[in-house]
C-alpha cells in the first residue's frame, strides 16, 4: 500500500474520488468477477460500488481501516444481493462453459471446478485469498483491510486452500495442473 | 489437527507464499491450488476502461471540495503513484493470446457493435437462411436486430434486453414479450445473437490454440471455443475464424454433439463504436400502434395477475432485487399506497406519491403498463443509461429507465411530465435507503 500515515491515506482517498477510483477500480472488478462468475456483471456492479462510494465516502469516519475496506464490504454486499436475486429469477439466456472439444476438456473442467469452488468460499476466506494472492498485498495490508490480525488472515488463507483442495478431491482431482 | 498446529501451518503457508520458505507435503498442495485459483482471477482491466467507468460513475461535481495544500497534494500524488505501482503488475494478463486480442477487438464495456450477419443452416438444418442486421451492446446484455429472408423481406424484429425478449412479427402485426428466451417456441438459439454468444464464450475461456489459415487470400486465425449452454439447455460448440488484422469474427460455425454443424454465421460486417456514437434508437423496438401484444412468462405461459395487495415499506424493503422509490416524501407529496402485484413469472411494485406513480419490475412487465409502453416518444440519457419517454393512451406520461436489478417507470399526468423526468434523478433503491 501507499506511503504516509493510514489516517492521511484515508483522508486523501475520502476526498479525492478520482484517485480512489483509479487506484482500486481494477481490483474491485476482479474481486466481483470471482464472486459473480462473470466479468461483465462484475463491471456493472463495480460501477454501482463506486457510485455508492461517491455518495458515501465523504461522510465516512476513520476507524483505523482504509477506504478500501469499505469498498470491499460494499462490493461483497452487492455481490451477495446479486447472487440472491439470481437464485430467485428465471435462468438468463447466458453462455456457460460446460465442456471443451478435444484434448482441453479435462483442463477446462478443472478450471471450471476450481472457479466454482472459489465462488462458494465463505466471503472472508475469499477476500483474504483475493487480497493476498490475486492483488498481491502483503499480509500486513490484508489484515488492515479486513480489520483482523495478520495471524487470523493467514489462517483464513490456509482454510481457503484446504477447502479448495477438498472441493477438487471430491471431484477426483488431486491438484491443479 | 490441533489449533496450535494450524497456526504454525498458516504461518509457514504465509512464508511460502511470500517466497521465504519452501512448501512441502500438504502445504505444497495448498499453495498449488491457491496459485491456480488466483491465476484464474488475475486479469487486466485496461486503463482506458477504468477512465470510462470513472466518467460514468462521476454523476456531478461534488460541492465544496476542500483545496489541498501543495505538500498534501504532493503526498496524495505519491499515494496514488505507490498504489498504481502495487496494482500495475496485475493489469496485464500473464499471457496475451489470440482470444484475448479477439475479445479486445470487440470493444470494452462502453462499446457497441453494428453487425450484418448471414445465417445459413447446416446439413439438415430446420430453418431457412436469413440475414440479420442490428446492434449488440454486450456490456448491457442487449441486442436489437431485424431478420430478413434471402429475398430481403423482413420477417421479424427482435429486442433482447435484460433477458427479456420482445419479438415483433410485421406479417401478423403482433408481438411476443417473453420473460426469457425459454418461453419462445423457436428456443433460445433464435433469441441470442451469435456474436454475443461468441463474446460470452471468449470471456469465460482461458487460452486455447489458434491456427493460422487463409480465407479469400487473407490471413486469419481459427480456433474452437468450449461448449456453451443456452438457457433452454441448447448446447453449441463454436469454431471461429477471425481476421488476422482486425481480429473481428468472419465466420462462426455452431456445432452440436458429434461436431454436427447446425448453423454457419458469416459476419458480413461488424463495426465497433462507442455507445455514445450509436443512434439513440439503436436499441429501441417501437411497436406500431395497434400491435397485438402477448406476454409470456419464462415457462411459456401467458402472464396473468395472481394477486395484488398493499404492503408496508418494511416489507417492500425486504424485496430482492430492491425496488426503487423516492423516499418517504417527494417534494410536497408523502409516500402513499405501496402495492405489490404478483404475476405468473414475476412481481412488480407500485408506489404512489400524489399523482405520481413509481413502478419497479423485473422480467415481467405489468400488463397494465405493457400496452402503454409500445411507442417511445423520445429517448434521453440519464447518467450512463437511457431513459425512454412514452405518451400513454390515457393522457399520462411514462418515463422508463433500466436500473440494476430491473426496470423503473415513473408515470405522471401529462401536465406533470417534467415532474416524472425530474423524479428519475431522485430514484434510489429502497433497500439501501434506510
Amino acid at each position: 500500500m501507499a506511503e504516509g500515515t493510514p489516517e492521511a491515506r484515508f483522508r486523501h482517498e475520502q476526498h479525492d474520488f478520482d484517485a480512489l477510483f483509479r487506484a482500486h477500480h481494477a481490483e474491485i472488478v476482479r474481486y466481483l468477477a470471482v464472486r459473480l462468475g462473470s466479468r461483465e456483471e462484475a463491471r456493472d456492479v463495480a460501477a454501482e460500488v463506486f457510485v455508492e462510494a461517491w455518495r458515501r465516502t465523504p461522510s465516512l469516519r476513520y476507524r483505523g481501516r482504509p477506504v478500501l475496506a469499505w469498498l470491499y464490504r460494499v462490493a461483497a454486499n452487492m455481490a451477495a444481493d446479486r447472487m440472491s436475486a439470481r437464485r430467485r429469477e428465471p435462468v438468463v439466456a447466458e453462455a456457460r462453459d460446460t465442456a471443451a472439444p478435444g484434448d482441453e476438456a479435462e483442463a477446462v473442467l478443472e478450471r471450471d471446478l476450481l472457479r466454482r469452488a472459489v465462488a462458494t468460499l465463505p466471503p472472508d476466506h475469499a477476500l483474504a485469498v483475493h487480497l493476498r494472492l490475486v492483488e498481491g498485498y502483503p499480509f500486513a495490508d490484508v489484515a488492515r483491510v479486513m480489520g483482523r490480525s495478520v495471524g487470523a488472515c493467514q489462517m483464513l488463507v490456509l482454510r481457503a486452500g484446504r477447502e479448495l483442495r477438498e472441493a477438487l478431491e471430491r471431484e477426483g482431482i488431486d491438484a491443479p495442473r | 489437527m490441533r489449533r496450535g498446529d494450524d497456526v504454525t501451518l498458516a504461518r509457514r503457508l504465509a512464508e511460502a507464499l511470500d517466497g521465504r520458505a519452501q512448501a512441502t507435503g500438504e502445504l505444497e498442495a495448498i499453495v498449488r491450488v491457491l496459485e491456480a485459483a488466483a491465476a484464474d482471477a488475475r486479469f487486466g482491466v485496461a486503463a482506458d476502461e477504468t477512465e470510462r467507468a470513472l466518467a460514468a460513475a462521476r454523476p456531478r461535481p461534488r460541492p465544496a471540495r476542500r483545496r489541498w495544500p501543495l505538500a498534501a497534494a504532493a503526498a496524495a500524488v505519491a499515494v496514488v503513484a505507490a498504489a498504481l505501482v502495487l496494482v500495475s503488475p496485475l493489469r496485464s494478463p500473464s499471457t496475451v493470446d489470440v482470444q484475448a486480442q479477439a475479445l479486445a477487438a470487440l470493444g470494452g464495456p462502453g462499446s457497441v457493435l453494428e453487425v450484418v450477419e448471414r445465417i445459413t443452416p447446416g446439413p439438415g438444418g430446420g430453418f431457412a437462411a436469413s440475414t440479420r442486421t442490428g446492434w449488440i451492446d454486450p456490456a448491457r446484455n442487449r441486442a436489437l436486430w431485424t431478420q430478413s429472408t434471402a429475398a430481403g423481406t423482413a420477417v421479424d424484429q427482435t429486442l433482447v434486453e435484460r433477458g427479456r425478449v420482445t419479438r415483433y412479427d410485421p406479417a401478423t402485426h403482433s408481438a411476443v414479450v417473453a420473460a426469457s428466451c425459454t418461453a419462445l417456441a423457436t428456443g433460445c438459439a433464435s433469441a441470442v445473437d451469435p456474436i454475443a454468444v461468441y463474446r460470452a464464450a471468449l470471456l469465460r475461456v482461458a487460452s486455447t490454440s489458434a491456427r493460422t489459415v487463409t480465407v479469400h487470400g487473407r490471413s486469419a486465425y481459427r480456433f474452437s471455443l468450449p461448449v456453451t449452454r443456452l438457457a433452454d439447455a441448447t448446447r453449441v460448440a463454436q469454431v471461429v475464424t477471425i481476421d488476422a488484422r482486425t481480429l473481428l469474427p468472419q465466420r462462426i460455425v455452431w456445432q452440436a454433439g458429434g461436431k454436427r454443424t447446425i448453423a454457419v454465421i458469416d459476419v458480413r460486417s461488424a463495426t465497433v463504436m462507442g455507445r455514445d456514437r450509436a443512434p439513440s434508437d439503436a436499441f429501441s423496438l417501437a411497436l406500431p400502434p395497434g400491435t397485438a401484444i402477448t406476454q409470456l412468462a419464462a415457462s411459456g405461459q401467458p402472464v396473468r395477475l395472481l394477486a395484488a395487495g398493499r404492503i408496508s415499506v418494511a416489507q417492500a424493503r425486504a424485496l430482492r432485487p430492491p425496488p426503487y422509490w423516492l423516499g418517504r416524501r417527494d417534494g410536497r407529496f408523502p409516500l402513499g399506497q405501496v402495492t405489490r402485484y404478483r404475476y405468473t413469472g414475476g412481481d412488480a411494485l407500485m408506489l404512489r406519491y400524489g399523482s405520481l406513480r413509481v413502478w419497479s419490475y423485473g422480467r415481467v412487465v405489468p400488463p397494465a403498463l405493457l400496452a402503454n409502453l409500445a411507442v417511445p416518444v423520445k429517448q434521453f440519457p440519464v447518467g450512463a443509461r437511457t431513459a425512454r419517454l412514452y405518451a400513454t393512451a390515457g393522457g399520462m406520461f411514462a418515463v422508463e429507465v433500466d436500473r440494476p436489478g430491473g426496470t423503473v417507470v415513473v408515470i405522471a399526468p401529462a401536465i406533470l411530465s417534467s415532474a416524472a423526468i425530474n423524479a428519475l434523478a431522485r430514484l434510489r433503491p429502497l433497500a439501501a435507503a434506510g
